[in-house]
């Protein structure tokens, strides 16, 4: 069994990366794109599933907490029976999403301007060292330059360092990163087509 | 219990055992006695009978054959004996019998000893009678040869007599033919006797001439060397035709005590042997009256009172002067032409004609001076002039009688036989005469050599002598000392210069091995093994000092503050990261939320920049024809919401206000459909677009990047039905629309710089003509830029700060413009609270590294 789905895994794999190549095998190409589709709509499924079960236990197992697991198991199954009932372009499941996700996104977004502006500021009595005081200074330095005073820019700050900034060290930096990136990209399909790794399981 | 150590073995005996109980090897050492067989034989007691007889088979043939003939002729001379006792006149002893002069008894006063000897022993010359009964002493001989045993049956009261030495007379260093009163002539009697047997003409019977016995001493060396190599069974008949070499006199004991073979024994024995018979036939009273002077030596005829006082010129015979001398020339043989000229002691080393019985074969040779008269042996004085080979057959003292002195090998190989320089030992003291006196006593102490141990054993086994104790010699061979070369048992200290009994010692200190195998307390314990100090008394009290005590105590203190609470200053640290945290809050609440419920636009818009990502992007949104279908993805998470909607809302803004596309929207999260939906009916609220007819939803991508690059290659196959479940490929915004190049142009809304690089890697070869825009968050801006720069990206708007650009273009103000000062003011704070906190930090921070350090 394991040697079958390896063999299934390797024969998808380069069937999929001679489609980019061969126009011919375009057609088979696509409908195994379109499976992998399926199966992560399906994994999504799945993966409700999962939430459900692991919040149950917790439930009969009165454990802590289990207070908000029994209120997320609520508003998982009112959501899915409204958006089946009344469909996601009703204004009362966008409402239910304006009023209640972003809001509470956006909050934790906020949180996190505090927390990240509260490490800085204990960044130095944690670690003294020169990274630490670039990484500061950079940082102080970009909130100056995308920022502007009432009375104008701060010229040399937006003119010259900022633009230098992100033309300069943040473009190189990405570039970088995505060069990794994309080795690393090549690199794991390569040996999941040669079965090296596994990532579906068949150790 | 005493024990003693085999030291052979290991094995622990009795103290009084001779002979181990496990190896049967001697306990004690070689040269150590037997029990009671050293011990001389006292005063009245009868000696220990021997039998001889069973040693008869072991004979030579020619002692047995002397023996047989002796028995043939004892019936003759007996009665001979009882004619000759009748006759009156005195006649020389007829008796051819080279033992004649070993037939000494105690009793026997009148035994014919030469003068010589007598000196020699230290005792007065007795004058001879002539007129002895022949009989008397033919009786003499015939015990003698036939073995029998009327020497046992010597009176003891005689050998008590002969055995009290007289001190006086042995310390005296005269000797006795110094003394005045001497009158025997003992002048040189053998070398005088010798020397007239020369001139005497030839007897009746021609005999074969004879070495003289002044033979050199390198010859006799040799003779006794060859008695000492030559085994008892190795001799061989041409050894015996081959050796003519003359014997010396002092071998003589060895050869008479040696019953091995007739080739060990000198030829001149032997010749005096078998001339015997001859001497028996051919001589006649007659002659033996006509030649008296030249038949008899003059030691003999020294016994008369003329001779005597004329032989008293000389101090010692020639013959012993020249021993070891030169060789001289051999004197004929005719000197013993008849019985009459051998000397007694000559005829006492002679080989007896009958095989000697047990005590004779282990007997020294020295002449029996129990013989003489025991007045006569206590008068005599020692002479200090004895040779020293005299000396060496000195036997031991009776207390020293351990090591018997019969010896075959060469006396020089003995340094415990030979004499002292410095003290020259008489060879004949009044000890050997009571030793000699005692002979079957001490010669059954005496150890006999391996030859005669082995035929004793061999003739004891045979005449199953189980019973019996074994002799001394007898388990000679099974010692393993005795496998130690001669010479190394001769090296061994004589037990007599160790004065101590293994037997009654306790000490266990025997030597186990070497050539000191079996002797105790020779090698002394030495005293560097002993202690020479009293051990050091230490003391299990501990003594502590003050120090000790000092460093114990804080010891004791450093332990107990281990286990001592310390109270913990987590709580300050706790409460100042709350009050840091409540105040980075309110400040940023305060100065943002203040400035921006103030709706105050003091800050300067940031100004636009020419050629830029936002410019390319507002020419990209410019180019893009009237009503032409547009792409539009939402990619972002609620919580980036208001960021994504105040970027995007004035490019989408700019562009459905001027070129009033059709909008297809799609979402790659799974709540970028309501989100769609909430901008839509949102900021662009104003743009009145209606759902299916200016634009359609067609909903969540899943699967990822293989969704997109599926979405990218077949668009209706991927995505048939919206968001609502309907075909929206036939609606009037997806008009025309079949792939992916179709669309005038794709807007992606992301937050994220990896689904930029999806869209851009999937989507960008697939989409042909169709531009790129990417509106995106600040965060994900610098990682789009090199897609961007390398042309796969067509426009950029980033942040904020290029949707106000874009406002600026549109010169219309909008959210971005309204959040400007808010986002500059909290912009600015934040660096300054980096900044200010940041010092804080530091100093703090070294304050508490210091201060720790301080408390290290």
């Amino acid at each position: 069994m394991r040697y079958i789905a390896v063999a299934v895994a390797i024969v998808a794999g380069l069937i999929v990366l001679i489609g980019y190549f061969v126009p011919a095998v375009a057609g088979v190409q696509d409908v195994l794109l379109n499976w992998a589709i399926i199966l992560a709509g399906v994994a999504a499924l799945v993966g409700v599933f999962n939430l459900i079960s692991v919040h149950g236990d917790k439930i009969r197992r009165r454990e802590k907490g289990s207070v908000y697991s029994a209120i997320l198991l609520i508003c998982l199954f009112a959501s899915f029976i409204f958006g089946l009932a009344l469909g996601p372009d009703n204004p009362n499941m966008r409402l239910l999403v304006s009023a209640v996700i972003v809001p509470v996104e956006a909050t934790l977004m906020a949180l996190l301007a505090v927390t990240l502006l509260y490490a800085s500021i204990r960044l130095l009595r944690r670690r003294t060292d020169l990274m630490s005081i670039v990484f500061l200074l950079t940082a102080v330095l970009m909130l100056i330059a995308s920022a502007t005073l009432p009375f104008g820019e701060i010229s040399p700050l937006n003119d010259l360092v900022r633009p230098w900034f992100q033309q300069v060290l943040a473009l190189g930096g990405a570039r970088g990163i995505l060069i990794g990136v994309a080795l690393g990209t090549l690199t794991t399909g390569l040996r999941v087509l040669f079965g090296t790794d596994r990532p579906y399981g068949g150790n | 219990m005493d024990t003693i150590k085999c030291p052979v073995c290991g094995e622990l005996n009795p103290a009084d055992a001779e002979f181990c109980q496990n190896c049967t090897s001697r306990l004690a050492p070689l040269t150590g006695s037997l029990k009671g067989e050293g011990a001389p034989i006292q005063p009245g007691q009868i000696p220990t009978k021997k039998v001889t007889a069973e040693l008869e088979p072991i004979l030579p043939q020619w002692l047995r054959d002397a023996r047989e003939k002796a028995r043939q002729s004892a019936s003759e001379d007996s009665s001979a004996s009882s004619l000759s006792a009748d006759s009156p006149t005195p006649t020389v002893p007829s008796t051819p019998d080279l033992l004649a002069g070993l037939t000494s008894q105690g009793n026997d006063e009148e035994e014919e000893v030469p003068d010589w000897l007598v000196s020699l022993t230290g005792n007065t010359p007795v004058q001879k009678k002539m007129n002895e009964p022949e009989a008397e002493d033919t009786q003499q001989v015939k015990w003698v040869e036939l073995g029998g045993h009327e020497d046992s049956e010597e009176p003891i009261s005689s050998i008590g007599a002969t055995q009290t030495p007289s001190k006086s007379s042995v310390e005296n260093t005269t000797p006795s033919w110094m003394m005045p009163q001497e009158p025997a002539p003992e002048k040189d009697e053998l070398a005088a006797w010798l020397s007239r047997a020369d001139q005497s003409p030839a007897p009746a019977q021609p005999i074969e001439p004879i070495p003289s016995a002044s033979a050199s001493s390198t010859e006799d060396l040799d003779w006794l060397k060859n008695l000492e190599s030559k085994p008892f069974a190795a001799a061989s008949t041409s050894e015996d035709q081959s050796s003519n070499q003359p014997k010396p006199f002092d071998s003589q004991p060895h050869s008479v005590t040696t019953p091995s073979s007739a080739s060990d024994v000198p030829d001149w024995l032997n010749n005096l042997q078998d001339q015997r018979s001859s001497f028996d036939e051919s001589i006649s009273p007659p002659a033996q009256e006509a030649q008296p002077a030249s038949s008899q030596p003059d030691w003999l005829q020294s016994n008369s009172p003329t001779q005597s006082e004329s032989s008293t010129q000389s101090e010692v015979p020639d013959w012993l002067k020249t021993f070891g001398q030169a060789p001289t020339a051999p004197e004929p043989s005719a000197s013993f032409s008849s019985s009459s000229d051998m000397p007694d002691w000559l005829k006492a080393a002679a080989p007896p004609s009958e095989a000697p019985n047990a005590a004779d074969l282990a007997r020294p040779s020295a002449p029996d001076i129990s013989s003489l008269p025991s007045q006569d042996i206590d008068k005599t004085p020692v002479a200090p002039e004895t040779p020293d080979w005299l000396s060496a057959l000195k036997p031991v003292e009776p207390e020293q009688q351990s090591v018997p002195t019969v010896n075959l090998e060469a006396p020089a190989f003995k340094p415990q036989e030979m004499p002292q320089p410095s003290e020259p030992t008489p060879a004949f003291t009044e000890d050997n005469l009571t030793a000699d006196a005692n002979a079957d006593a001490v010669f059954a102490s005496m150890q006999a050599p391996d030859w005669l141990t082995g035929a004793e054993s061999k003739s004891t086994d045979q005449s199953s002598s189980e019973t019996n104790p074994p002799l001394a010699g007898q388990t000679g061979q099974a010692i393993a000392p005795a496998e130690l070369p001669s010479w190394v048992q001769a090296m061994r200290p004589v037990e007599s210069a160790l004065p101590f009994s293994p037997a009654s010692s306790g000490d266990s200190s025997m030597e186990a091995g070497g050539p000191l195998a079996g002797l105790q307390n020779v090698l002394p314990s030495g005293s560097g093994f002993r202690l020479t100090t009293k051990p050091k008394a230490y003391s299990i009290k501990l003594t502590a000092t003050n120090e000790h005590q000092t460093q114990a105590a804080l010891l004791e203190q450093i332990l107990a503050a281990e286990t001592m609470p310390v109270p913990m200053k987590a709580a300050s640290v706790i409460m100042s990261q709350r009050v840091l945290r409540w105040a980075i809050t309110l400040l940023m609440i305060l100065f943002v939320g203040g400035i921006f419920f103030a709706g105050t636009q003091i800050f300067v818009a940031p100004a636009r920049v020419p050629n830029d990502q936002t410019e390319m992007a507002i020419s990209v949104a410019d180019k893009i024809p009237a009503g032409a279908p547009v792409l539009v993805v939402f990619d972002y998470e609620p919580s980036l919401s208001g960021e994504m909607q105040t970027v995007a809302e004035p490019y989408l803004n700019r562009l459905m206000l001027l070129k009033h596309p059709r909008l297809t929207i799609l979402s790659s999260s799974p709540t970028g459909s309501a989100l769609a939906e909430n901008f839509i009916s949102g900021p662009l609220a104003d743009r009145d677009y209606q759902r299916g007819k200016q634009y359609t939803d067609l909903g969540y991508l899943p699967g990822g990047l293989a969704g997109v690059y599926d979405f990218a290659q077949n668009p209706i196959a991927v995505m048939p039905f919206g968001a609502d479940g309907s075909q929206v490929w036939q609606t009037a915004p997806l008009q025309g629309v079949t792939h992916l190049s179709d669309f005038a142009a794709i807007i992606l809304l992301t937050d994220s710089a990896e689904a930029g690089r999806v869209w851009i890697e999937q989507a960008g070869p697939l989409r042909g003509n169709a531009s790129l825009v990417i509106v995106s968050s600040s965060q994900a801006g610098p990682m789009l830029m090199p897609y961007l720069a390398s042309g796969q990206v067509n426009g950029l708007i980033n942040g904020l700060n290029d949707a106000s650009k874009v406002e600026q273009a549109n010169g219309q103000a909008g959210l971005a413009r309204r959040y400007w000062d808010a986002y500059s003011v909290g912009l600015l704070l934040a660096a300054v609270m980096i900044l200010l906190g940041g010092l804080w930090s530091l100093v703090g921070g070294l304050q508490a590294r210091n201060a720790e350090k301080e408390e290290i």
